[in-house]
């Protein structure tokens, strides 16, 4: 949403817009082109690498203006509309008039020399062999609005202004009788939707090869590493040593009197990156805390040089006698069984480095009779990972969050502004793209697959500003905060047009996931046992549908987990109550109301009253005597019975969930194989 | 009494009017502020948004008995096409104008008070939008077209 000032939205909600406050309106054209190169990058944070390539200079495409702007005269309308149906870009229409008066200087004064066609983008073009126009010689906006030009729009109450558009003139239609020209421009968007995964428009590395996206962890191979064990202590019978052998033996601390003891076994480990470890307790429900001596000259952590020794991040030192050194990760409790645990750094050792785990909360054991406390490990080993041949030969763009694709793109097609949202999703399986993609296609995949927004945001003050992608969780369920801005029925000039939908709403949803054996359940003509959920939205429970059996039968391999199921058959029915209860209005404009936002809305000709949730905005604004400055909202009624009831439902399937590195865990389904 | 004159900043041509408009020939000549109402649904007040200020109009009327006056308007009219022009009337008030609208009706009518008896004459009116004024009382007040 465009960045309103206290002023601004003084006056708009005041509906009395005269005077000091009449609608006023500035637009602005230059022109400019995308330079791409290797560049430094200080923009937002992108979680992505590509083999061979840095990642403090990546590829990027750079606006860059080739002028200053110039004010365009004679504009009689500005018309914006923007939906989710057109990818949440803006695209508009700027009506001129192409008469301009034109101050001279003649033998007795200043006069107005009236000028039709001034503005005619190809005024004073003779080509073909043809005599031009003699009263008609090329000016200084000849050949100016046929280009694709930057064109910015600033809008506002008085001279309480602000940007609400920027982006590239798309068309130019001309008109005689009225002398008329109407520009239609889209927002940068268009570099999403117009270029091609091909060539410089993305990565220069990967110019004539297909684009391949893949997790960064599920791009290496690992191997287990780790010898020369030792401890803190150790039974005669139970080894440090054993903790790397490939049985079942377990290394035993000697006795300790207190469970509030400190007891460690480590390995060494070969030069490598680390980011994992593997460890098999002898003993449940112990702490662990997990210290890191680094060696070797070339040590980072995070990217960054580290030199020889402990690796401290700030955690502080390992309580008890036996401990006194950083720690890395803490474990309030290891499982009962052998598990790789994320260390939560990405670690470059050199040969020779030490992985130590130290445990307290030692188990009670008994010993001739005594009550003893001992900590047990059967393995303890570290995963070195190291980057698959096949990513490096073909280029992977290897991302952390499924979102990173999202950033790699938008750092391709020239957004050095944006908001997007992490997923808490790691891709299972590389994607493809190919040339005949556009650079919008990955992000559309993305949508499929996580419960997402995309839409392109109006631009910031910066004069570089073309405009701020948001990709982020959908806000429809987000509860209602202060923030939400009232449009009351003193300032909604058109009745409130709501559409309640049944047939939106289904009677039951099954999603049926992969094949699980002695699990899963068959139906109807699908003979394979398969997880499945088959749910009953409340409306359906409450008797709100007469009984009509509308079925949903969705069908997704990649759903693994009974979880997973649950939660894409409540997603479901939400979107379902999100299309059964629409609303459009149409108030004076406010650029600062937001798309993928909440409104609040009071009418009581309708006896609303509730949130709409924005998924369309358009204005108007016509200048000249007859001004007006209007806008139409439209969206989803978010506080009706049908979408609160989803809404609580879906989140009592999501629950409470921690993704780790050992079990990534998707929302909604994971992102397939393009 | 002054004649109203029309002037040519571009070349500094004139033209004197053989005979001025009407002393009642004058219409009303203003502004008016443009102010867009909008019902709310709640029937409570309105939502105003105000335009920019109507144009200034000067309207004259009156009669043209020498037929070189019927073509100097003519010509001045057609002038307009591409420029403004001055305007100074009697009252030595001066606008720079555009002639948007030059209706002259022929009458029939002798004259016997003349040895060169007229067999008609032309009734008109004259609009002329004013885009900046030059000199007189609206100068004085400040106000801008």
């Amino acid at each position: 949403m465009a960045d309103v000032s206290p002023l601004f939205t003084e006056r708009w909600r005041s509906g009395k817009h005269i005077g000091p406050a009449q609608p006023s309106a500035l637009v602005q054209i230059r022109k400019g082109r995308f330079m791409r190169s290797f560049n430094s990058w200080t923009a937002g944070e992108v979680n992505a690498i590509m083999p061979g390539n840095s990642r403090h200079a990546p590829w990027q495409a750079t606006w860059t203006p080739l002028e200053s702007y110039r004010t365009i005269p004679n504009v009689e309308e500005i018309k914006t509309d923007q939906s989710f149906d057109q990818k949440g870009m803006t695209s508009g229409t700027v009506v001129l008039e192409n008469v301009v008066f034109a101050n001279t200087e003649g033998l007795l004064g200043l006069f107005l020399l009236i000028d039709r066609g001034y503005l005619s983008p190809w005024r004073g073009y003779t080509g073909g062999g043809r005599r031009g126009i003699v009263d008609d010689p090329a000016n200084d906006w000849s050949m100016r609005l046929v280009q694709a030009a930057q064109i910015t729009v600033h809008q506002g109450y008085g001279d309480a202004m602000t940007k609400t558009f920027t982006g590239l003139i798309d068309q130019v239609d001309l008109t005689s009788h009225p002398d008329k020209i109407t520009v239609t421009v889209r927002d940068f968007g268009q570099t999403l939707t117009d270029q091609h995964l091909f060539g410089y428009a993305k990565d220069k590395a990967l110019a004539h090869r297909p684009t391949v996206f893949a997790d960064r962890l599920a791009a290496d191979d690992e191997e287990r590493k780790g010898g020369g064990a030792k401890a803190s202590s150790a039974e005669r019978n139970h080894p440090a040593g054993f903790v790397t052998d490939k049985n079942s033996s377990a290394w035993i601390s000697d006795d300790a009197s207190t469970p509030a003891w400190t007891e460690w076994i480590e390995v060494r480990l070969p030069a490598g990156r680390y980011e994992s470890f593997v460890i098999e307790p002898a003993y449940p429900n112990m702490a662990a805390y997990l210290s890191v001596y680094a060696r070797g000259s070339d040590v980072k952590v995070d990217n960054v040089d580290h030199g020889e020794g402990w690796i401290g991040v700030g955690n502080g030192n390992v309580p008890g006698a036996n401990g006194g050194v950083p720690w890395l990760k803490h474990i309030s409790s290891v499982a009962n069984k052998e598990r790789e645990y994320a260390i939560g750094h990405k670690l470059e050792l050199g040969d020779d480095s030490v992985l130590r785990i130290h445990f307290r909360n030692l188990r009670e054991a008994r010993s001739g009779g005594d009550t003893v406390y001992r900590a047990g490990a059967r393995t303890l080993q570290g995963l070195r990972r190291k980057r698959k041949q096949e990513a490096k030969d073909r280029r992977w763009v290897l991302v952390e969050d499924a979102a990173d694709v999202v950033r790699v793109i938008l750092r391709w097609a020239g957004f050095k502004e944006w908001y997007v949202e992490d997923t808490g999703v790691r891709l299972k399986n590389e994607i493809t793209f190919h040339q005949g993609d556009f650079l919008y296609t990955p992000i559309e995949k993305l949508l499929e697959m996580v419960n997402f927004v995309f839409y392109v945001d109006d631009p910031t003050s910066d004069d570089l500003s073309i405009g701020v992608p948001v990709f982020r969780h959908i806000r429809v369920l987000d509860s209602p905060g202060r923030g939400v801005e009232e449009v009351r029925d003193d300032q909604i000039l058109t009745g409130v047009q709501v559409k309640f939908d049944r047939s939106q709403l289904r009677y039951i949803i099954r999603v049926r996931g992969q094949r699980a054996e002695g699990l899963g359940v068959t139906r109807g003509e699908d003979t394979v046992a398969r997880w499945e959920a088959a749910y009953k939205p409340k409306w359906t429970r409450d008797e709100r549908l007469a009984g009509v059996i509308r079925h949903e039968n969705h069908y997704d391999n990649n759903l693994q987990t009974q979880k997973e199921v649950d939660v894409q058959a409540r997603q479901i029915a939400l979107a379902g109550a999100l299309r059964s209860a629409t609303g459009i209005f149409e108030c004076p404009a406010n650029p600062g109301l937001p798309m993928d936002g909440q409104v609040g809305v009071r009418d009581r000709a309708t006896g609303l009253n509730t949130r709409i949730w924005t998924a369309q905005r358009s204005t108007e604004m016509t200048l000249g005597e007859r001004t007006s400055w209007k806008m139409t909202i439209g969206g989803t009624l978010i506080d009706t019975p049908d979408v609160q009831d989803a809404i609580n439902e879906l989140k009592d399937a999501v629950g409470v969930f921690e993704p780790n590195m050992a079990e990534p865990y998707a929302i909604g389904g994971t992102v397939q194989r393009g | 009494m002054s004649r109203n004159t029309f002037y040519n900043p571009a070349n500094g041509a004139s033209y004197a009017w053989q005979v001025n408009h009407d002393p009642e020939g004058e219409e009303e000549a203003g502004r008016e502020r443009q102010i867009e109402r909008t019902a709310n649904t709640g029937l409570v007040g309105s939502v105003d948004q105000q335009g920019d200020d109507g144009p200034y109009i000067l309207s004259l009327s009156g009669k043209i008995l020498h037929r070189a006056q019927f073509v100097a308007f003519w010509n001045w009219y057609e002038l307009c096409r591409t420029q403004s022009i001055w305007f100074y009337d009697f009252d030595g008030q001066g606008y720079e104008v555009q002639i948007i609208a030059f209706k002259p009706k022929r009458r029939g009518a002798v004259n016997m008070r003349t040895s060169d008896p007229k067999t008609h004459f032309w009734t008109y009116s004259i609009q002329m939008r004013v885009y900046r004024f030059l000199q007189g009382d609206m100068v004085t007040a400040g106000v801008t077209p």
